[in-house]
């Protein structure tokens, strides 16, 4: 078996500015700089400390919100391949995209593996302006997986809430609205989805999406929002 | 299992190597294809402007552009000195007067009666080209240029920023050091210096006010290194010329240069060489043929950034950001896959320095040549 040097993400020179929103640890904002720069001279190597990978990640999402060239079909999204070194799972890899890409309303994401388009996650995400500070649910999911149960999902406000089920099987999703947030533009939807690899993302962050501020307040959002995809099921 | 890493060479130390010498503007060739010249052999001769000076004459003359023309002391391509009267308007019976000095030392080249701006032009300086290296003029394509064929050693930098440039070479801080400002000073105008393990915003500003045309340095901050220009090694990068050369030997942030470079450099202390920003290279033409290479190496090069498999007992470079540049022998190659930082795969190398014995993943390493 040869196995290949797999190239990781390359990044025009972002400045700490750029990254500090999207970085879950406070760094030293030369070490940030130095260590992009040094990113781009040796784009082969894998992170060896956790904050090297906390801010490819972070670079990863601003390099693709900066880009938003992101192959695109209608509702379908597909990921970069570069994000998938530097991920520790397929869930945490739909996480920096969607934290980058921010697509509104219900869209699919896919990876293309071997000349295949592989289902990844449905993501479906509230559009709006969400004031994070208050605790007023801002919409209502129901999810039929066709059992007798169904599964009912309040959603708060700047709440990223994942429904992991594995292979494709399909879902039928009722979603409801509160105050001025919109799925699709509309209040009420109905649609069948399906969960993929990963699951299904239920985003209640708003859309556009605003990066948190470059404080601990901030790094405590991004870190709850994130840590939905590291939990283990 | 097959684990793959790239090659990298850091010095070449001798091998033939065409040589390009050039004049700013087409001149007079003084040199044939096939002659042989010494490293001081003055190989062709050319005038180098300097650059144009221009003023706002009818402006300052307080009249209409189509007028200044009238006021005008000096006809075109005539000299002039600095301080000496170009044009006069008097008013008033003389009672009133405007007078346009030279501001330079040059020659009048004209007056542009739409816009009322007229130009100087610097006097233009003699350019004399010397060998800089002991060998054979391959070939003289134009009238501004002369291929050699000499011999050459060669340093590769990881990355730089710049055109090519050339200079004496000057050693001012050991490897580890910091380059500080307050060493370089006026001796170091037109020279190429090396500086130790970190140059600095201050060091660079000073380097480029006393009129330094090329730095060699193990490491820059990132945000300094954007700030003057950036480099072309990477296609997410773009790369401007500043008016100095620029090659950083092992990356960001304070990174002590390499033993093998830093010797090469220190031995080559005060020799003429070349640098270019752009290719990340230092070359310094050589006398004559290095004694201490074997002749099977003299033609060795390493082109681009090869990769070959890793292997135990092979030379290697760390460049794993805690141990960047750090060099050692492989010891050991992990057989099964290990999962670090909780989810990322690799297989991990142990690698033996002189700071003890170091485990990082496979793609952390460079194997050296």
């Amino acid at each position: 078996m040869e196995t290949k040097i797999l190239a990781l993400p390359r990044f025009p020179f972002f400045s700490y500015e750029e990254i500090a929103p999207w970085l879950t640890e406070a760094l030293n904002p030369q070490q940030v700089e130095d260590f992009l720069g040094y990113l781009g001279l040796y784009p082969q190597t894998l992170p060896t400390q956790s904050w090297q990978l906390v801010l490819i990640q972070a670079a990863l999402k601003v390099k693709i919100r900066k880009e938003k060239k992101t192959e695109q079909n209608n509702d379908k999204f597909f990921i970069p391949n570069e994000i998938l070194p530097v991920s520790r799972s397929l869930a945490e890899a739909v996480s920096i995209f969607l934290d980058g890409q921010e697509p509104a309303g219900i869209s699919e994401i896919y990876l293309k593996k071997d000349n295949q388009n592989v289902l990844l996650a449905t993501s479906v995400a509230f559009e709006g302006k969400i004031d994070f500070l208050k605790k007023e649910k801002i919409g209502e999911i129901e999810l039929d997986f066709g059992l007798k149960e169904r599964q009912k999902i309040d959603v708060l406000p700047d709440e990223v809430v994942f429904v992991p089920q594995a292979g494709t099987d399909k879902v039928r999703l009722k979603i409801k609205t509160f105050g001025k947030v919109r799925i699709a533009g509309k209040r009420k939807i109905s649609h069948e989805a399906q969960s993929g690899k990963v699951g299904i993302v239920i985003d209640g962050r708003g859309r556009p999406l605003v990066p948190p501020t470059p404080d601990e307040e901030g790094r405590k959002r991004l870190l709850l929002w994130q840590e939905v995809f590291l939990r283990e099921f | 299992m097959k684990l793959l890493a790239k090659v990298r060479k850091r010095v070449d130390e001798g091998r033939r190597q065409l040589v390009k010498r050039s004049l700013e503007a087409p001149g007079k060739i003084m040199v044939k294809r096939g002659e042989k010249v010494e490293a001081s052999d003055v190989i062709a001769e050319g005038a180098l402007t300097s650059g144009f000076r221009s003023l706002p004459l009818a402006e300052i003359l307080g009249v209409k552009a189509k007028d200044g023309i009238r006021f005008l002391l000096k006809k075109e391509g005539e000299r002039v000195y600095p301080g000496e009267i170009i044009a006069k308007r008097q008013r008033l019976f003389g009672l009133s007067k405007r007078t346009v000095t030279s501001p330079i030392e040059g020659t009048f080249q004209g007056y542009d009666s739409e816009s009322g701006i007229l130009r100087l032009e610097f006097l233009p300086q003699v350019q004399r080209l010397v060998a800089a290296c002991e060998g054979e003029v391959e070939d003289v394509p134009d009238r501004k240029t002369v291929v050699l064929s000499c011999f050459v050693s060669e340093i590769y930098g990881i990355s730089g920023s710049g055109r090519t440039r050339e200079g004496v070479l000057k050693v001012l801080a050991q490897k580890d050091d910091f380059l500080l400002p307050s060493v370089i000073d006026e001796t170091c105008s037109g020279a190429i210096i090396v500086g130790g393990a970190l140059v600095s915003r201050a060091a660079l500003s000073k380097a480029m006010a006393v009129g330094v045309l090329g730095i060699v340095a193990g490491g820059i901050h990132a945000r300094d290194f954007f700030e003057i220009g950036g480099a072309s090694i990477s296609p997410f990068w773009t790369s401007s010329d500043i008016g100095l050369t620029l090659v950083l030997t092992e990356g960001f942030g304070r990174q002590a240069m390499s033993d093998e470079i830093f010797s090469h450099l220190a031995e080559n202390n005060d020799k003429f060489v070349l640098i270019d920003g752009d290719k990340a290279v230092l070359t310094i033409p050589q006398a004559s043929i290095p004694k201490k290479i074997p002749l099977e190496k003299k033609n060795e090069r390493v082109t681009g950034l090869a990769e070959r498999e890793i292997g135990i007992g092979d030379r290697v470079r760390i460049i794993d950001y805690d141990y960047l540049g750090l060099e050692g022998t492989i010891k050991n190659i992990g057989q099964e896959a290990k999962t670090i930082l909780g989810g990322l795969g690799t297989y991990m190398v142990e690698i033996e320095t002189k700071k003890g014995k170091i485990v990082v993943p496979y793609q952390n390493i460079e194997i050296i040549v």
